[in-house]
């Protein structure tokens, strides 16, 4: 199954044979894996959600115990030994999620690991030096004194790394590192970490998803898919294409675009918009912004531009104090979501915890939005074969990945649950749909199927107003490009104008590249 | 589900002989009638209060209460038939449950009006319903020859075909509720998820309150039972020893299931009937039934952990 790269037994650091896990009830994650890894080498470990990254660097360090198979770190066995032991023969790892206490600061977060403080007792002199060494090698500046709570994400982030770096360490594991950081940060760190190990003859695994940035600074890359390692080559000999295939199975996608259908009025328009999220805090001023049917409208822009009010704003979800709202025709700018859903707006929000109950069922959540409606309920009783009924079509129609049709949402992998609510609002028939990141954490294949629903929604008529991180997909898949800055739209300009160097400019609210 | 049986056994150990307990239980609790009219009593009080805990909870609100609507249902029962001289059952049953519940809503409206924390304001209502009662049984409501505050004589209007329909009835009534109509699956969703239910338009204080309601409801139509039924007699002030409580350690146990919540009163009403003859019988002091009753829950909780 494995090509090119044989790795002597001796010289390698991280070794793995005939590797399986399974997870009760009869879920395998892991299936009889084999894999030598080379000391003083960057790796990386592609894969999509579900394929088994997270569960083998898991399983390396010692949360889980394998099934069968067997591990060996530096030469020695350590099949079914602790974390606690594995740490300390020299192995470290940034798990996916910050598990920084947050009313600590950095140095207190980088002492209380087994390396600096032992028993019960905070030894806080040697973390500060080796973490601010650390920071300045690695050109990352924090304020290591203030407590993590009140540190912005990618500080936080960087925080993880640096404190697992200032331990003595001979492998160190990053489980999807780049997901709180910018595009820019990401490569630093990458950057970062290879110099670490070109000095040290440190090992770094990295998993991701992502990996725009990854074909410039590994040795290696890893493809995993469901469960094993369908790809192993070094650097120059891949393509991108080679890598979507191995991870998706399948080959890389064309993408389309509609012909420009675009009517006279505008499905949704926004004018002279004035809105507060009251949760956040964040507002929007001034916007004005119209999606015509057949169009995919896509807003971009920086984490203070508010762009994060938006989807909130037109769905009845923040304060709108200013300006109008009009959907199809009815000013809706006062209107509580319901209403607004029921005219045939919905939304994919980025924040899952407004869009569905974990756990309740796949029907359950399906119904959130139109359950008051025939034929779901008749007067007081909801009508359950109804509801089982969508959720057989959703799962149908849209691929979603669930143990069976009652389950609760919870148990769903995240990019089933993303697509569990475009689902919902696709079957409704929605005329316009509010997407708010909807690729966020989602792998290749499936952002891809994400994307794909929203462009036929668009290509029958329908509008899409895509708010979205993920600059790639928008200059993609949008027919006009709205660039926030600020709390308000800077500017607009059509796809076929828009280069990324320009929107990249705009966002960060240049005139020029 | 029996493996929690063995638990309640062995919890039992801090006394009497370990045979006895069964012998009891077999002879006493299910072998007299007098046993079989207390259990099926006890069992249709605590599937009320129960549900009075279950069903609230469902709805993220904390109804700590159940005493103290139950002692209102009971209040107004007696009300209906000594003041007012009524016999019939639904005027009875009536009667109690809008006591209950109206109880309950005073709670509702002070954490929508004045986002006065539930857990805190029934549970303080409880002592004012159980002063109430007091305070009844000792001016109002009294019957003049008796030693202790109490009210007069009330007829039993309970039997077990009574106890038997009201128990059935209440179980299915909450679960045609919760499983298959609106209110059900709106309590669901602002139970589990209230930034969803946000999205979905469901009303938190509407759904809430609704959800407050019937679970008073049902803790005061189990207070119009109890004086009412082979538990006692009269309205005593204390005649609810905490069933309002041990119905909340119920709905516990049942998981916030409604269907689960018969099996669980039935096991917990045995428990104390059989404790209860087994104090006559050997002296065990009366407040181990409560004791043993307490970790049973605990223990069962703890097993059926998902």
């Amino acid at each position: 199954m494995l090509p090119a790269v044989k790795v002597p037994q001796q010289a390698a650091i991280l070794r793995v044979e005939n590797l399986t896990k399974t997870f009760p009830p009869n879920v395998q994650v892991l299936n009889d894996i084999d894999l030598s890894l080379e000391k003083g080498k960057m790796y990386a470990l592609i894969g999509e959600n579900g394929a088994g990254k997270s569960t083998l660097l898991k399983i390396a360090i010692g949360l889980y115990k394998p099934s069968s198979g067997r591990l060996f770190f530096k030469g020695e066995e350590i099949t079914g030994k602790s974390v606690g032991e594995n740490i300390d023969s020299g192995m470290a790892m940034v798990t996916q999620g910050l598990s920084l206490i947050s009313t600590f600061d950095s140095v207190e977060n980088t002492a209380i690991q087994r390396e600096f403080s032992r028993k019960f007792v905070l030894d806080l002199s040697d973390g500060g030096g080796k973490l601010s060494e650390l920071a300045r090698r690695l050109d990352f500046k924090t304020d290591f004194n203030k407590k993590v709570g009140n540190l912005p994400l990618e500080d936080c982030q960087k925080v993880e790394v640096l404190r697992r770096l200032a331990c003595s360490v001979d492998l160190l594991m990053l489980d999807e590192p780049s997901t709180m950081l910018t595009p820019l940060e990401e490569e630093h760190l990458l950057h970062a970490l290879k110099n670490l190990v070109a000095e040290f003859g440190l090992t770094v695994v990295i998993t991701t998803h992502k990996f725009q940035n990854l074909l410039k600074y590994p040795d290696e890359i890893l493809v995993m898919r469901k469960g094993a390692i369908v790809l192993r080559s070094t650097v120059e000999h891949l393509s991108p294409s080679d890598v979507v295939r191995a991870v998706t199975g399948e080959e890389p996608r064309e993408r389309t675009k509609a012909d420009q259908r675009v009517e006279a009025a505008p499905l949704l328009e926004l004018s002279s918009l004035d809105s507060v999220d009251q949760r956040s805090g964040r507002s929007l001023k001034d916007i004005s912004l119209k999606v015509h049917s057949g169009e995919l409208v896509g807003v971009v822009g920086s984490a203070f531009s508010g762009k994060d009010v938006l989807a909130k704003a037109v769905m009845g979800m923040a304060h709108n104090t200013r300006g109008s709202v009009i959907f199809d025709g009815e000013d809706i700018t006062r209107w509580k979501t319901r209403q607004i859903l029921s005219k045939g707006l919905d939304c994919v929000l980025k924040d899952i915890d407004l869009m569905l109950v974990p756990t309740l069922s796949l029907g359950d959540n399906l119904a959130l939005n139109q359950y008051y409606e025939q034929p779901f309920s008749k007067r007081f009783l909801m009508n359950r074969r109804a509801i089982d009924a969508l959720a057989e079509k959703a799962v149908t129609a849209f691929a979603i990945r669930t143990p069976s049709i009652r389950a609760p949402v919870q148990v769903l992998s995240g990019g089933n649950q993303r697509k569990v609510v475009l689902a919902r609002a696709l079957l409704k028939e929605s005329k316009v749909v509010v997407a708010e990141d909807p690729t966020i954490g989602l792998d290749i294949g499936t952002s891809q199927e994400v994307m794909d629903y929203l462009v036929r929604l668009r290509n029958r008529g329908g509008g899409v107003l895509l708010i979205s991180e993920e600059l790639g997909d928008v200059m993609t898949y949008a027919d006009t490009i709205y660039v926030l800055y600020e709390g308000t739209v800077r500017n607009v300009l059509p796809a076929s104008e828009a280069t990324l160097e320009q929107v990249g400019a705009y966002i960060l609210g240049l005139d020029k590249a | 589900m029996l493996a929690f049986l063995a638990a309640s056994i062995l919890t039992y150990i801090a006394g009497a002989p370990f045979l006895e307990f069964y012998a009891t239980l077999v002879r006493r609790g299910l072998g007299t009638s007098v046993g079989i009219e207390v259990l099926i009593a006890l069992t249709t009080v605590l599937v009320l209060t129960g549900l009075a805990a279950c069903i609230p909870f469902s709805a993220s609100m904390w109804n700590i209460g159940g005493e103290g609507q139950l002692c209102m249902g009971g209040l107004a029962a007696t009300v209906a038939l000594v003041a007012l001289g009524t016999q019939s059952i639904c005027v009875i049953v009536l009667f109690s449950m809008i006591a209950g519940g109206a109880w309950a809503l005073i709670p509702a409206i002070l954490r929508f009006k004045f986002r006065t924390n539930e857990i805190v304001s029934t549970l303080l209502l409880n002592f004012v319903a159980a002063y109430s009662v007091l305070y009844a049984t000792r001016e109002p409501l009294r019957l003049p020859q008796a030693m202790a505050p109490q009210s007069p004589i009330l007829p039993q209007l309970f039997f077990i075909p009574g106890l038997l329909a009201v128990l059935v009835a209440s179980v299915v009534v909450s679960y045609v509720l919760m499983e298959k109509t609106r209110l059900g699956y709106e309590i669901q969703v602002v139970g589990r998820s209230p930034r969803a239910a946000a999205y979905a338009g469901i009303s938190m204080t509407y759904t809430g309150a609704l959800a407050m309601i019937i679970g008073g409801a049902f803790a005061g139509l189990a207070g119009a039972i109890i004086p009412t039924s082979y538990l006692m007699s009269a309205l005593m002030p204390g005649f609810s020893s905490m069933y309002g409580f041990v119905g909340m350690g119920v709905a516990l146990m049942a998981r916030l299931r409604t269907v689960d919540i018969p099996l669980n009163a039935f096991i917990v009403a045995l428990l104390f009937v059989t404790l209860q003859f087994l104090h006559a019988g050997t002296g065990i002091p009366l407040l181990l039934a409560v004791a043993v009753v307490g970790l049973v829950m605990i223990v069962v909780a703890v097993l059926r952990r998902k």
